[in-house]
Parts: structure tokens; C-alpha cells; sequence
């Protein structure tokens, strides 16, 4: 679990802050999404949750321990893959991670021995002859989740980790952040892909110009992504609603039907009420995106 | 595996290390060709160069005519030929064992010849004119002479080898032998041949030996160390304190440069070399591992990735640091032990424990203070290449030219070289320069001064002692360090 504080930082003096008393709580077992336009303060942020930029106030306890009066026990509970991972260029992955595995008191046969068993689950011990300058960005990103798994920490930070993946790199980062839900870890996930969080996060927390605009709770989170069917049909009965009624909860409203609360994949409706000898002359699908709930939140001048 | 474990073998195998390295192995290989070629130079292989003196007596209608064949060390040669071409026909003689080679030539009466003698020694040839006067005044008779001569016993220093003919073919009486030193030897500045004998006298010369009874000897020239560099005259008293003929017909003093190639100064060339080249590579390693390992991974971002691992900001910190200075503790002390090799290759020496201590622990100071240098400006700029640009004006500054700023300097202060100002400035500036470090533990070493000013004097007089330079390369191997760490804490 990692609480976030007042968390303020500065990069001038008497300049405008780029993260301002933010707090937050990122929970066990909870994938909780970090959203905000580029610029908003989400890779300031996580960078200061992971250690790696000093905070101008504010605390940020990682499992207890702060991180920054504290960082050797709270970094172990952290692993932090950053939207554009930077390594030693001429390093290979493994001789890397021995290195890395080394500050967690891992002894080399230890750590080359999992290096290689990650290396596998990642996907990239192929490429364990090649240096790191050599890598793509999704290999880089690959790599850097696999320098955290060494230890498999309580904590996860992913800044805009989906970012530069190719379809099967997003599937199995997507995967492997429902696995470690499912392990009770602590996952943070930025993006300023909304859609992404939709189909993801627990709760999202909305950041803009630094500042925390609010946190969509679950409760919430389900109703802004909720949508609404509209079927326009000519012979309405009473056995339409033995039909719907799988499918969410349905009521005539001026001949038209609205169907809310959907409850299962709709995709086979139309066709199913056509089936069964029904004259459907209109089917619209409306609902507000979280993308749509981010802009209503943050104002219109920030939408571009 | 420890990371500090990785961190050295990262900073020894890059390729920063190594080419410097390689370098430093060249150039020490170079440096060793170079010291060896100066000291053939000064010593050339005596064995193989022949001096031929000579001196004549009448015998009735005849000149005896005996030449003595002596080689650089001053040692005889035998098997000289000596052949002379004299009123219309050739004389030939060949050198004994002893060196001498004798030569019956007819009096010619009342006329004066200079023939020419021709002396062939392994091949070679050399020809010299020499004056063989026609009446019975034999003004080659009596005369003492004088070659300085490679000492056998010590190829660095000299020796007096001469040649004494008397009248009739006697031996030299008793003679004694005093010296005094002349002039400090500058460029453009050398003894050589005889000088006017002045005022000198017993009382105002130095006693150095006395020799008797002989056709030819060999004095070793035991002379203080402050004769060194100098210009030296030799006098020959007989018993009656009178100044003898050297190398003429007339009472004179035996004018020679004399500068010793000893085994300390040859060592100190080396060290000198040494300086010269760790001087240039030291800083320009140490600044570029500092650049690569720590600020261009500072600047880059790398070391973030580093940085979100278990280890606080100053813990990174002093990892690299001495992870850094370990590498190029390692590299100094294979630089040193390579050049070593090659000294011992080409001058026949090691050097002493004792110096190799200095040396390494010098220059790792010397590293340190440009490592932490550095290290600061990885966190105070921001951008690689900006960072890049300010370790190249560090090194251009500080380890190239700060000599010729340290001359400007004097320059504008109008102090004079050599002089107690100009040697002091010099001092002041060379302990704000890391580059210096050696240059003071030199001098301190060498007991003179010739590194840093050319003044006279002992570096003592002006407060630079074993003490004061430790201290001052103390300062230097922490101060800097001690800053980028309080510097890496408070600052991203």
C-alpha cells in the first residue's frame, strides 16, 4: 500500500508547481488508474513515489516506510516501470539484472538463475545477447518490468506503461496487471488513455495542472461507464421484455424502448430481436465515456 | 553479486579505461626508447670510440715518434694501425697491448712539418695533423694529455685519462691533481679544451688526487654532487705547487662540462616522463569515467533506473565514486607496473617500493579530486552534452594548460623566472590545480625545484614537504567528494 501526502514539488524556486499537495492512497489489491493530460504531473509524481525525484514536501510511505527518510526498505516494496526506460547501454539483460538483484542482497547464482526464469516470462530472453541500446521501446519496457520482478515487490508503478507496445505487448501488460490484482498487489497505473483505465482500474485518479481533481470511486466508476440501448421497434408486445430482460433493465418510454444497467455482451440483441419477428427500425447505443466524465471534470478549455 | 563489484568491472572493461590504458602503455613504451636514447647519448659505447695521443723524442738523426691508443673509457686499444706519410713516404706501426705504437721518422733539420696521421681501428679511419717541429726543442715532450673520459666502474660518470712522454721518453714525476668548478652549464654555455691557468693555485683550487711515476693513467672524477651541470677545471701541480702544460705547450687549466648521468637521474627522467604522461592521462581517465559512468547516466536518466532500486541518493553516490577510483586505482597501478617493466627493459632499473607508492597514491589522489569535480557537475547540469562541455573545459583547463596560466599569471605579475616570486606563485598555483599533485610530491622528492620553477633552492624553503603535499592532495582527493555527496542528497 502506498499513501501519498500533501505531496507538493517544485522544479524552480518561486515557480508554478508541478505537483501540488496531492494525496492519495493506492491500496492492496486494487489497480488504481492515474490519469491527467501530458504535463498534468502524473511521471513527477510517480517518480517521486518510486525514490527518484526528491520531493519539495509531502511524504510518500510505501508499505510503512517513506520513501524518502526511509528509501532503502520502501524501494524494496517498489517496482517502477517508467514510460520511457533508460538503461546502462552497453549492458546485456542478464549481467544487468545480476546487478540490480545485488541491492536486494541476491546471490548471483540466485539472481542469474531467476534473471533467466523472468527473461522467459517476459518474453525477451531471446534477446539476452543483445545490449540494451539495441533493444525497441517495448523491449525496454519489458525488461524494466523484468528488473522489478526480480524480487516481486508489493507495490507496482506504471507510468503510461501501454504507451509504444505493439497489440500482443498490451495484452500481456494488461494480463499481467489483472495477475497481480489477483495477488494482492498494489498496482498504479498512469495513462492519459482513458480507455485503458476503463477496462482496468479499480478507481481512477483524475490529476490536472498538478493538482488532484478527484478520485473515481468503483461505485462511480461503474455508473460513468455505464451505456444506454435505445431500440426503436413497430410491434412492441409483451413478450419483448422476457427477451430484454437478460440483457439489462428495460421500460417503454414513448414507443421506444430504453434498455439500462446492461448486464451482458449485447452485440447478438439486434439480430436476436429480428429472430424472433420483431420490426426494429432504430438501435442506438449511448452512454458517457470516462473520457467523456475526464473533460466534464477538468473543464472544456483543457479539452483539445 | 555486490553492485559495487559490478560497478568496477564495469569501469575497468569500458572502453574509456582500456584505450587510456592502451595509451599510457605506448607512450610508457615510447618514454622508455626515448630515456634509453638519451642515455646513449650521453654515454655512448665507449669501447668502440679511439683517442690517439702522441709525443715525440730525438734519437740522433730521428724522431721516436709514440702514439697511445685509448678507447672512451680511457682503457688501451691494440691492434691500431698507425701509419703517417712524411717527407715523400709512409710510416706504419700497429698499437701493442699497452696501446702504443712507435714510429722512427728522419729528422728533417730545419724544417717544419705537419703530417698527417692516420690511425684505422675496426675498420674505420680517422686522420688528425699533428705538428712535428724541426730543431731539438721538442715541444710534444712533457706535456700532460689530458681526455675526459666514461668512467668504466660507472658509465654515468668521468674519468681523467692521460698521457705522459717525458724528455727521453721519461716517466711523469709526481703530480697533484686539483679542481675548481666554474660556471652553471645553460644552453649555449660548455667547457671544452684548455683555459688561461689566471690566478689559480693550490690554495684557490680543491685537492682531488696525486699521482706519480707513470706514462699513463686513469683518474676517476669523484666530484661533489653541486659540480654537476657546472663547468670544471683541472690544474696539474708539480712538487713545487707550479701549474703544469695540459694538452699544450704552455701551462693551462683543462676546461670540461661536466654533468653525470647517475641512476638517480635517470630515475628522475623517468619519473619526470611519468608525470608528463599520467599528468595528461590520469585526469583525462578519470574526468571521462566520471563523464560516462556517473553524469552522462546522471544526465541521460540511466541512473534513475538504478536509483528506484534499494539504495538511498548518497549510497549511489559513493558506489560509483569508489567504484571509479578503485578501476582507476587498478589501471594506475597497471600503468605504473608496465612502465616499470619497460624502464627496467630499457635503463636496467626498478623503481624503489617507495616510489611506486608515491606515484599510485598521487595520482588516484589526483583522480579522485577530478572524479568528485565531476560528480559535482553531474548534478549541477542538467544536460549531457552541456556536462560533456564543462569535463572537457575542467580537463583543458586544469590538467593541460594550467602550466601556461600559471606563466601568464607570473607574466602579469611581472615575476621573473626563477625567481623566490615567480617560484612562489607558481607553488600557490600548482596547489589549486589537482594536475600539480606530482609535480609538488616530485619535487619534494627530488629535493629541487627544477619542476615547478627552475629556481634554485630546496622546495623545503618554500614550505613544499612530504607533509604539505599530502595534505594538499588530502584536500583534494576529499573535498570534492564530500561536496557532490552533500550535493546528491538535497539536490535531484
Amino acid at each position: 500500500m502506498i499513501k501519498i501526502k500533501n505531496l507538493t514539488k517544485y522544479f524552480k524556486k518561486n515557480g508554478k508547481a508541478a505537483v501540488s499537495s496531492l494525496d492519495l492512497t493506492i491500496n492492496d489489491g486494487e489497480i488504481t488508474g492515474f490519469a491527467g493530460l501530458n504535463g498534468a504531473g502524473k511521471t513527477t509524481t510517480i517518480r517521486m513515489i518510486a525514490g527518484v525525484t526528491l520531493p519539495s514536501s509531502g511524504t510518500v510511505t510505501v508499505d510503512g516506510a517513506d520513501i524518502v527518510h526511509d528509501k532503502v526498505k520502501a524501494s524494496k516494496s517498489i517496482g517502477w516501470v517508467p514510460e520511457l526506460p533508460n538503461f546502462e547501454p552497453q549492458a546485456k539483460s542478464i549481467s544487468l539484472m545480476i546487478y540490480y538483484a545485488g541491492f536486494y542482497g541476491i546471490d548471483y547464482k540466485t539472481a542469474k538463475n531467476r534473471a533467466i526464469e523472468i527473461l522467459k516470462e517476459v518474453n525477451i530472453y531471446d534477446a539476452r545477447k543483445m545490449k540494451l541500446i539495441n533493444y525497441s521501446q517495448g523491449m525496454k519496457k519489458r525488461f524494466s518490468l523484468a528488473s522489478c520482478m526480480i524480487i516481486e515487490p508489493q507495490n507496482f508503478l506504471f507510468d503510461e506503461i501501454l504507451n509504444g507496445l505493439d497489440p500482443e505487448g498490451i495484452q500481456f501488460m494488461r494480463n499481467y496487471m489483472k495477475e497481480l490484482k489477483k495477488k494482492n498487489k498494489a498496482v498504479f497505473l498512469s495513462t492519459h488513455i482513458l480507455s485503458e483505465l476503463q477496462n482496468l482500474a479499480d478507481k481512477v485518479a483524475i490529476i490536472n495542472n498538478g493538482k488532484l481533481v478527484t478520485i473515481i470511486k468503483p461505485d462511480e466508476l461503474e455508473n460513468v461507464t455505464k451505456s444506454t440501448i435505445t431500440i426503436k421497434i413497430k410491434n412492441i408486445d409483451d413478450k419483448i421484455m422476457n427477451i430484454l430482460q437478460p440483457y439489462g433493465k428495460a421500460k417503454v418510454e414513448g414507443g421506444e424502448i430504453v434498455l439500462t444497467d446492461i448486464q451482458k455482451d449485447f452485440s447478438d440483441l439486434n439480430t436476436l430481436l429480428v429472430k424472433n419477428n420483431y420490426i426494429v427500425t432504430g438501435f442506438s447505443v449511448e452512454g458517457e465515456s470516462l473520457e467523456d466524465y475526464f473533460f466534464k471534470l477538468i473543464g472544456g478549455d483543457n479539452k483539445k | 553479486m555486490k553492485p559495487i563489484i559490478y560497478e568496477i568491472k564495469r569501469t575497468l572493461t569500458s572502453k574509456t579505461v582500456i584505450i587510456i590504458l592502451l595509451l599510457i602503455v605506448l607512450f610508457s613504451l615510447v618514454l622508455g626508447y626515448a630515456l634509453k636514447g638519451t642515455l646513449s647519448s650521453a654515454n655512448p659505447n665507449a669501447a668502440n670510440v679511439v683517442n690517439l695521443d702522441y709525443a715525440y723524442s730525438i734519437k740522433g738523426s730521428n724522431y721516436n715518434l709514440v702514439t697511445y691508443s685509448s678507447n672512451g673509457y680511457g682503457e688501451p686499444v691494440h691492434d691500431v694501425s698507425v701509419s703517417i706519410s712524411y717527407n715523400n713516404s709512409t710510416y706504419t706501426a700497429t698499437s701493442n697491448k699497452a696501446g702504443y705504437a712507435n714510429l722512427t721518422l728522419p729528422v728533417i733539420t730545419g724544417k717544419y712539418s705537419i703530417p698527417t696521421i692516420n690511425y684505422s681501428y675496426d675498420g674505420n679511419t680517422i686522420s688528425r695533423n699533428i705538428a712535428i717541429y724541426a730543431n731539438s726543442i721538442d715541444t710534444m715532450q712533457g706535456i700532460y694529455q689530458v681526455t675526459e673520459v666514461i668512467n668504466p666502474a660507472n658509465t654515468g660518470a668521468y674519468s681523467l685519462n692521460i698521457f705522459y712522454y717525458g724528455h727521453n721518453g721519461t716517466q711523469s714525476g709526481k703530480v697533484d691533481v686539483y679542481y675548481k668548478i666554474g660556471k652553471k652549464l645553460q644552453p649555449g654555455v660548455s667547457g671544452g679544451g684548455t683555459a688561461s691557468t689566471g690566478n689559480a693555485s693550490e690554495s684557490n683550487m680543491v685537492y682531488l688526487t696525486s699521482i706519480n711515476k707513470f706514462y699513463t693513467a686513469n683518474i676517476p672524477l669523484n666530484l661533489p654532487s653541486s659540480a654537476d651541470g657546472h663547468v670544471i677545471y683541472i690544474a696539474f701541480f708539480n712538487t713545487n705547487a707550479s701549474i703544469l702544460p695540459v694538452n699544450s705547450n704552455m701551462p693551462a687549466l683543462l676546461e670540461f662540462s661536466y654533468t653525470t648521468i647517475s641512476a638517480g637521474k635517470i630515475k628522475y627522467f623517468a619519473y619526470e616522463g611519468l608525470n608528463g604522461l599520467f599528468d595528461f592521462f590520469i585526469p583525462l581517465m578519470a574526468i571521462m569515467v566520471g563523464y560516462f559512468t556517473y553524469g552522462k547516466d546522471k544526465a541521460s536518466g540511466t541512473l534513475d533506473s538504478v536509483l528506484s532500486k534499494p539504495i538511498t541518493r548518497e549510497g549511489l553516490f559513493t558506489s560509483r565514486f569508489f567504484s571509479n577510483i578503485i578501476a582507476i586505482f587498478i589501471a594506475i597501478t597497471i600503468g605504473t607496473a608496465v612502465i616499470d617493466l619497460f624502464a627496467n627493459y630499457y635503463l636496467g632499473f626498478y623503481m624503489s617500493l617507495t616510489s611506486a607508492v608515491l606515484i599510485i597514491a598521487t595520482f588516484t589522489a589526483m583522480a579522485a579530486a577530478y572524479l568528485g569535480i565531476i560528480y559535482i557537475l553531474s548534478h549541477l547540469i542538467k544536460s549531457v552534452s552541456a556536462l560533456l562541455g564543462s569535463s572537457i573545459v575542467i580537463f583543458l583547463v586544469f590538467a593541460l594548460f594550467w602550466g601556461v596560466i600559471i606563466d601568464l599569471v607570473n607574466l602579469a605579475m611581472g615575476n621573473g623566472t626563477g625567481s623566490i616570486a615567480y617560484t612562489q606563485t607558481a607553488i600557490y598555483l600548482s596547489s589549486i590545480s589537482p594536475s600539480s599533485l606530482y609535480t609538488l610530491m616530485l619535487a619534494v622528492k627530488a629535493g629541487t625545484l627544477s619542476s615547478i620553477s627552475g629556481a634554485t633552492g630546496t622546495p623545503s624553503q618554500y614550505g613544499i614537504t612530504y607533509l604539505s603535499v599530502s595534505i594538499i592532495a588530502i584536500i583534494w582527493a576529499v573535498v570534492p567528494y564530500i561536496t557532490g555527496l552533500f550535493i546528491s542528497k538535497k539536490m535531484d
